[in-house]
């Protein structure tokens, strides 16, 4: 499904990634940690094709960002942490305008589907600019959802959601996975998404420091009770 | 999904979606027309309108009219004049764009847009296209000034547009290749625009030398000044340049192209112009076509040059980020350079200081530009001293009364857009600032320190220099030296103090800019006609009222009280602006 060879990237003076390489199969959550700087955030927006890598091959479904840069963008869904979003549509809008862009036909039943389970059904009519934090975190995810993608990256998606919001989120991705499709989680809350993730992708000053199964790395660190407590072991290991 | 469709499918989402968000800015005004705010704005609109529309068939309509061929020209050649300008400024700017920004303006676009599944090429035209509205209406404002000039208003509206959307695609091809070049070529580039600067100034100043007669005053020597500079972008050369802006530029006059001649008679007036509305239409079409394939140009170029520092990178020759100065190295580095502003801070040492302080770290980031920006109005606000003044005292009045205009318009025109550092550049961070523990007059101090201070450092340097070459009268040049700081303090107070009221992105566009811009424009061109005006009459009264032996000193404090009073009230607006705004 996602296969990543020795990719690089560098701006300006900072060499962000280092040469990772990692292949993540279909139906599965990856859960992607690491500390701040870690090259999170540019590895997705590489997978993402927003970015260019400055070297190495990345291919989803197949699909190369460079040569196939529109049919990858179909395919993946990108969902930063704080989205940005068009503050002169209402929330029933930007679903539409979403839908019309990745060209979802009969998307409106969905769209309630997913308003309903993010419980912003009463915001349907409301313009982006009035909601909470929260709510258009939520309202970039079911924009996400609504596109149906087989690969969903999504950057730091719990920061700003309310205990339900968060329990709503990981019971959908884990549902989202189970369907065949695959999920990239990056997330500081170990504790929170140690349940849904299959594999766990540990990033650390650019490079991979450990990927593989939950099991693999709890296996690795066996005094560790929780993933919590694994991720904390293995950046002490690197130093 | 075939290539096509793929576009076919994307124009109909995007027009979709500038419909959406036309609907919801209509919707919002109708919604808000109540409030005093937006009732405000929209009787200024009105009337901004009303008037610029009243002068355009009244006064304007009286004034000789323009030979159609030099408007044509001059339009052209205007249009290169700017392009130059724009290509210089973006050559000397410092920011670096990735791949997505460049071709998107918004966080929001950036990401739905850029990322959407939309050819690339659809998203660099997008951004192109969405200035449409904002032309149309600009070409309107300029059709209302030069409709007695042209046989045809309509095919004036149309071919400005047209040579307006024209310009736009060039401005943008300049920026890309600009984007594309590495920082070797850039400062090469730099090199080249301070040539190109210097020869095209020296050449406009020499001529309006040579052709102003000996012992003119200041006036004349401005009057022969514009004249060259629409000699200049009359000129073969700038014609030559212009080339793709002239079909628009010969619509606009509805005058035929001198090749078209050959095979239309020239009195088929209406036939030439649809040729020529034709031909924009395909110049516009090639250069949206160039820019897209300039736009992939210049991402593969970036490209290489990422892969070619990662070489370097890891093949050791150069180091990854830069080791972060210790505290003694930082002391020592900040010392000579932010001595005078961060001692006055230090002096402070308080939230005002605070503010102060990021205001300077801002500025010596932006040092070369902020400099460049204020040596040209420092150029022109002296330049009426070279003339030549030798046995008429008239004229060296009238030198100092253009020294004294000249830095009055560079501090209400110039100083604001150059020293965009205050409120108006934290848009995004409003609701940080409304966190700081810092009262709302304080932080307006802190906010309008830097910027004013050194709009008034520009304005007592020019002041001295001027002294120092015409030798005034001493009580003027106190009197100037205490009253134009207060102009200083009224120009960012107010500009703030709207900006408050009515926010907008600092990089902005549409129709709201447009009318903003000529809004502010009015109340600037306000203070400066009716200040000589207010300050006559003032002393006048004064000798006319009071014993001569006193009628100068209240004419003198009275005026200066005057002129703070009224800064000092705009001030304590933008304290109530601050205190008001709503996050």
């Amino acid at each position: 499904m996602i296969e990543i060879t020795e990719l690089q990237k560098l701006y300006d003076d900072t060499h962000a990634v280092k040469n990772i390489s990692v292949s993540i199969p279909a139906g599965v959550v990856c859960g992607l940690v690491g500390p701040n700087g870690a090259g999170k955030t540019t590895t997705l927006r590489c997978l993402a094709g927003l970015i260019r890598p400055t070297s190495g091959r990345i291919s989803v479904l197949g699909l190369c960002p460079l040569a196939n840069a529109v049919e990858l963008k179909r395919n993946v869904a990108y969902v930063p942490d704080d989205p940005p979003l068009f503050d002169d549509l209402s929330v029933g809008q930007h679903l539409d305008f979403v839908a019309q862009l990745y060209g979802v036909g009969d998307h409106r039943r969905r769209a309630y589907g997913l308003l309903e389970r993010f419980e912003l059904m009463p915001k349907y009519d409301a313009y982006v600019n009035s909601l909470s934090r929260g709510m258009r975190q939520k309202l970039a995810i079911a924009c996400a959802y609504l596109i149906a993608p087989p690969v969903l990256l999504l950057d730091e998606p719990l920061t700003g959601l309310d205990p339900p919001g968060i329990r709503a989120l990981l019971d959908s991705i884990s549902d989202y996975a189970r369907q065949g499709n695959t999920v990239i989680i990056s997330s500081h809350l170990l504790a929170m998404i140690s349940d849904v993730c299959d594999q766990v992708w540990m990033m650390h000053k650019g490079s991979v420091r450990y990927h593989g199964a939950t099991a693999g790395l709890l296996k690795t660190f066996p005094q560790a009770a929780s993933l919590e407590q694994a991720f904390f072991a293995a950046m002490t290991v690197v130093g | 999904m075939n290539t096509g469709t793929t576009w076919k499918q994307s124009c109909s989402t995007l027009w979709q979606f500038e419909l959406a968000r036309w609907s919801f800015r209509w919707q919002r005004f109708w919604d808000r027309i109540h409030s005093p705010r937006q009732v405000s704005t929209t009787l200024l609109a009105i009337g901004f309108v009303s008037l610029y529309v009243l002068a355009g068939f009244t006064v304007l309509s009286k004034r000789d009219v323009v030979d159609p061929q030099r408007l044509q020209l001059w339009l052209s050649g205007g249009m290169v004049l700017y392009g130059i300008y724009h290509a210089i400024k973006y050559v000397w700017s410092n920011h670096t764009r990735d791949e997505i920004a460049a071709a998107t303006t918004t966080p929001a676009m950036l990401l739905w847009i850029g990322g959407g599944p939309l050819p690339r090429q659809m998203v660099v035209l997008h951004e192109v296209a969405r200035v449409l509205p904002a032309t149309m209406v600009k070409s309107m404002l300029l059709c209302v000034v030069l409709w007695r000039d042209v046989p045809n208003p309509i095919a004036l509206w149309v071919g400005v547009m047209l040579a307006l959307l024209t310009l736009e695609c060039l401005r943008r091809i300049i920026s890309h290749v600009v984007d594309a070049c590495g920082g070797r070529e850039r400062n090469v580039l730099r090199i080249f625009s301070v040539l190109v600067t210097l020869a095209i100034s020296g050449q406009i100043v020499l001529s309006t030398i040579h052709e102003t007669p000996k012992g003119s005053d200041p006036a004349e020597y401005m009057a022969v000044g514009i004249g060259e500079v629409a000699m200049f972008t009359a000129s073969d050369a700038m014609q030559w340049f212009a080339f793709p802006l002239q079909p628009a530029a010969h619509l606009a006059v509805s005058e035929p192209l001198w090749l078209t001649t050959f095979i239309i008679p020239a009195t088929w007036s209406i036939v030439h112009c649809l040729l020529q509305l034709l031909l924009s239409f395909m110049v516009i079409a090639a250069l949206a076509y160039v820019l897209t394939q300039l736009d992939q140009w210049a991402l593969d170029r970036r490209h290489e040059d990422e892969v070619r520092r990662l070489v370097d990178l890891q093949s050791g020759r150069v180091h990854p980020a830069k080791r972060p100065l210790t505290n003694q190295e930082h002391q020592q580095s900040s010392l000579p350079t932010a001595f005078s502003l961060t001692f006055v801070a230090s002096i402070l040492n308080g939230p005002i200081g605070a503010l102060m302080s990021r205001q300077w770290h801002c500025i010596r980031r932006y040092r070369i530009n902020v400099l460049i920006s204020f040596a040209i109005p420092l150029g022109v606000s002296l330049s009426p001293l070279l003339t030549n003044t030798a046995g008429l005292a008239d004229n060296q009045i009238k030198q100092w009364i253009f020294v004294v205009g000249g830095i009055a318009l560079s501090s209400l025109l110039l100083a604001p857009p150059a020293l965009q550092i205050d409120f108006r550049r934290d848009l995004k961070r409003m609701s940080l600032l409304r966190s700081f523990p810092v009262s709302a007059s304080k932080m307006c101090v802190g906010m309008l320190m830097v910027p004013v201070a050194i709009t008034v450092l520009f304005q007592w340097w020019t002041l001295a220099a001027a002294a120092w070459i015409a030798c005034p009268n001493l009580w003027q040049l106190a009197w100037l030296a205490i009253a134009f700081p207060a102009l200083a303090l009224l120009t960012f107070a107010i500009e703030n103090a709207l900006f408050l009221t009515f926010p907008h992105q600092i990089h902005a566009q549409g129709i709201e800019m447009v009318i903003r811009a000529k809004v502010t424009f009015l109340w600037k061109g306000l203070v400066l006609a009716l200040c000589p005006l207010v300050l006559f009459f003032w002393t006048m009264l004064c000798h006319s009222v009071l014993p001569e032996s006193i009628a100068f000193l209240v004419a003198f404090a009275g005026s200066l009280i005057g002129c703070w009073i009224v800064s000092i009230g705009a001030f304590a607006i933008l304290v109530f602006c601050w205190h008001r705004f709503d996050v």
